[in-house]
């Protein structure tokens, strides 16, 4: 018999387009994910409470406005489309059952990356652990019909519109609640328990005094070093593996990446997509997408901190960041159509065939760029400033990933990780 | 849930393996007898100190001691070995990646029937979307050696004693603290602010008052109807999909997938090991599950569910739970090969080739029995009298399996998760001969 082929895939047969789309979604990914490296969580919901000099509120608008969750739902797109990528080379190979079991290995070992990024690197916004917890999903529907997918999609964005409603609405009432209370007590009236509820309720969301002293807690703790450090991203990862997950991103991730199988299928992300239909879907899709989340950012964040606002945008956001992600992917791929700019092309193809290394070493650089054992930056930079360390990190990936994948087959950590799925050594440089 | 069917394309029932059935049938049946306590009360409730004194009765005492968490084991157990013999099947029949598609197919729906115990017939307690959650991970290790798969056992096992240890000393050194606190208030010692609230929080109120301020809301809202049921059961359920699944059962589960495999291959399961090493497995679990869980229930006698003792016992749970489930296995798979007990091994192997129907109609049942809408009966229960409802539910599913299957080749939750995992209708009926072609 001879010996079957099961070895990854080298250079050649990589599909540039995608690698470009992966290069830049694992970029764009570390302009939103910054925030959560650089400072406490608390920032996220109401981010006044680092201040408002510096333009510091209107850096955070920015980038929930232009990027916020769009570069994530890129990345999980990418993460579907190599998927499929993935199974129809193997199954193309005929090696049977083996082409599962492969896939399901490297399944099992990214799950233990997902682990070491969130508990070693201590990167608590960690998205690997939840890509292999879903990827049994994408494997099971893998054959599924475009049609059937479709309306997977629109299953889950139902669910979540349902819930997101249901929350929206609890914010709501929850406010009116406590409006009534505080009329209530200025009158000189006992309250009701509900009312009390409603009152604990409202301001665990809005007093910016506790939240504040939670705030400089965490940086404390953060800034005291190693052990401090973990306990509190420990707590945090835990929480987004949890809580965060199963009701939350877990359907997020899965709608990305069944769109991205789609988009992949139907060639949107194989470069075979001609320029005017890419700039029809590209322009409109961002001008709505735009235009959605500036409202959004103006109403929650405009005029100080808005709760209600908040639910009432958490409650579209599906809409506009599935047009922004889509938006951005067409504009993506009108750009590796130009062949504009080639060296960054060449750059961004090259940071995306390591994606893998690249995402991991923005949590080992931020780790160190941030917490109390490092340089310690954590909570003490402003949020424009933050892109400066978002442009270094940037331009040492797009140096180095070109500069490694001249000399090595793989990245280091996609090396490591065939070669735990291979169950062997793989070959490592180029001959 | 569990395997009711090992095949990849329809079997015939010649082929199924009497042991597995059994022990599956006997786990079913089992792990209702720890549930039900999770159905009749608020969680916590029945595990709060002072039921003694309170006259609520041991029942839960007898639950932690020969129940708890070993039946669950058990069922694992057979769902882990279960899953493995289902791939081998298709492999043989189907073979390829086809296989490893009907897995996932299998596995997706198992989700979706998970999300429907929990959420539709409203069980907080539900375990199918966690083996489902799991079975990636189960089909990743499969061809691992029994070697690894017991390497991989104990270290999960270790990980598990580590923090279970360190939450038992945590939970000593608190009390060493109260203690201490209590002694100089009745001292006459001015205590500060931080300690005296310190003090406060430890002095909980006894079963009665708790019951009153903690659990009968719940009671209540559960009582009050559909949506207070509901709203009540889903917290839990998503606490334990989410929270406990990550902290406590993914480990809880997985050493039970891979020890069942280990077991498959030495055929603890298929009563295909010798009769004495079946009994040495049997004695060894006994004695070592047995001895933890004595302590564990004398302790909760003597401290009346209170104290800090029962938590060192309870640390050792993974020795307890093995050892305990190894110990009625081996007690089934003696009987099996021995032959004798026909009358009960055959109910019990009908049970088990539709334990999904089973394991699913006990959420049903008892949401009949339990929550307002139906009889109401949740948190009214004392003494032994949620035993009472689980022998009734036993004889009932004991009876009607066996009869069933003689019209039906599965039991209907099998025939839809069949269907469903082949994408067609899977013939239901059994012919004149007793088998469809």
């Amino acid at each position: 018999m001879s010996e079957v082929n099961t070895s990854p895939v080298t250079g050649t047969e990589r599909n540039s387009a995608l690698d470009i789309t992966r290069g830049l979604a694992v970029l764009g990914i570390l302009a939103c994910n910054i925030w959560a490296f650089a400072y406490p969580m608390g920032i996220w919901t109401d981010p006044y409470l680092m201040g408002t000099d510096n333009y510091q509120v209107e850096s955070y608008m920015t980038m929930m406005g232009l990027l916020d969750g769009t570069q994530r739902a890129l990345f999980s797109m990418m993460f579907g489309a190599s998927t499929m990528l993935l199974m129809d080379r193997l199954t193309a190979k005929n090696i049977g059952i083996e082409a599962a079991d492969i896939y399901f290995r490297r399944t099992l070992f990214l799950l233990i990356f997902g682990f070491v990024n969130a508990f070693v690197f201590m990167w608590h916004g960690d998205i690997l652990f939840h890509y292999a917890a879903v990827s049994f999903v994408v494997f099971a529907l893998r054959g599924a019909k475009d049609k059937t997918l479709i309306m997977l999609i629109a299953l889950m964005m139902a669910f979540n519109g349902y819930t997101n409603g249901v929350r929206y609405y609890d914010t709501v009432d929850t406010k009116a609640g406590y409006e009534a209370a505080m009329v209530a007590e200025e009158a000189g009236e006992d309250l009701s328990d509900e009312q009390k509820a409603a009152k604990r309720s409202w301001l665990r969301r809005t007093d910016a005094e506790t939240a504040k002293k939670r705030l400089v807690g965490e940086i404390e703790k953060v800034q005291s070093g190693l052990v401090g450090t973990w306990e509190v991203r420990k707590r945090l990862s835990i929480i987004f593996e949890t809580v965060v997950f199963i009701p939350g991103w877990y359907l997020d991730i899965l709608i990305m990446m069944f769109t991205g199988v789609i988009l992949y299928r139907r060639g949107w992300l194989t470069g075979k997509k001609d320029t005017a239909t890419l700039l029809k879907a590209a322009l409109p899709l961002i001008a709505i997408g735009w235009t959605l989340r500036y409202m959004k950012v103006t109403e929650i964040w405009g005029g100080g901190y808005d709760p209600v606002a908040r639910s009432f945008w958490g409650w579209v956001s599906d809409v506009d960041r599935m047009m922004l992600a889509l938006g951005y992917m067409a504009l993506i791929q009108l750009f590796v159509k130009s062949g504009a700019i080639g060296f960054l092309q060449r750059s961004l193809a090259a940071t995306g065939r390591m994606a893998f290394t690249n995402y991991l070493m923005q949590s080992i650089i931020c780790m160190i760029v941030f917490y109390g054992f490092g340089f310690g930056l954590f909570g003490t930079m402003m949020g424009y400033e933050l892109y400066y360390v978002v442009g270094a990190i940037w331009l040492a990936e797009l140096i180095w990933s070109p500069l490694w994948l001249k000399h090595f087959r793989f990245g280091p950590f996609e090396w490591l990780w065939r070669s735990m799925t291979y169950g062997e050594r793989q070959p490592m440089r180029r001959s | 849930m569990t395997v009711e069917d090992q095949s990849a394309a329809p079997i015939t029932g010649a082929e199924r393996n009497m042991a597995l059935d059994v022990t599956r049938g006997f786990a079913v049946l089992g792990i209702l007898a720890a549930n039900i306590w999770i159905f009749a009360f608020p969680v916590g409730m029945v595990t709060y100190p002072g039921i003694l004194e309170a006259g609520f009765g041991d029942g839960p005492i007898i639950w932690i001691g020969l129940v708890d968490s070993a039946m669950r084991g058990l069922f694992s157990l057979l769902f882990g070995a279960g899953m493995v013999i289902f791939l081998e099947r298709a492999m043989a029949r189907d073979g390829g990646i086809k296989a490893a598609d009907l897995y996932f197919k299998r596995t997706l729906w198992l989700l979706v029937f998970g999300l429907i115990n929990a959420y539709v017939f409203m069980w907080l307690g539900d375990i199918l979307f966690m083996y489902a959650s799991l079975a990636f991970i189960l089909y990743a290790m499969r061809n691992l050696s029994s070697k690894w798969m017991i390497l991989l056992i104990v270290l999960m096992i270790a990980f598990r004693l580590f923090h279970s240890m360190g939450e038992y000393h945590q939970a000593v050194e608190r009390q060493g603290e109260i203690e201490q606190l209590k002694l100089q208030k009745s001292e006459g010692v001015e205590l500060s602010k931080e300690d005296a609230a310190k003090l406060k929080r430890a002095d909980r109120p006894d079963w009665n008052g708790a019951k009153e301020k903690f659990f009968q809301p719940r009671i209540d809202k559960v009582q009050s109807g559909l949506a207070g049921t509901f709203e009540e059961t889903s917290t839990w359920a998503k606490r334990l999909e989410t929270t406990y699944f990550y902290k406590e059962f993914a480990f809880d589960i997985l050493i039970m997938f891979l020890l069942g495999v280990v077991l498959l291959r030495a055929g603890f399961l298929t009563a295909e090991a010798s009769m004495v090493s079946i009994l040495m497995m049997t004695a060894a679990g006994l004695a070592v599950g047995g001895y933890i869980r004595y302590e564990l229930m004398m302790d909760a006698y003597a401290n009346d569910m209170g104290g800090t003792d029962r938590r060192f016992w309870g640390a050792l749970n993974d020795f307890s739970r093995i050892g305990l489930a190894l110990g009625y296995l081996g007690i089934l798979q003696a009987m099996v090969k021995s032959g004798f007990f026909g009358f009960i091994v055959k109910p019990l192997a009908a049970v088990g080739r539709m334990a999904l129907t089973n394991y699913l109609s006990h959420s049903i049942i008892c949401a009949f029995i339990f929550y307002g809408f139906g009889l109401g009966l949740y948190g009214e229960l004392r003494g032994y009298e949620p035993f009472y409802i689980v022998f009734a539910i036993w004889a009932f599913q004991l009876i009607t399996s066996p009869i069933w299957l003689k019209f039906y080749r599965f039991g209907p939750f099998e025939w839809v998760w069949r269907s469903l995992t082949y994408g067609e209708k899977m013939p239901m009926k059994r012919t004149a001969k007793g088998e469809a072609s």
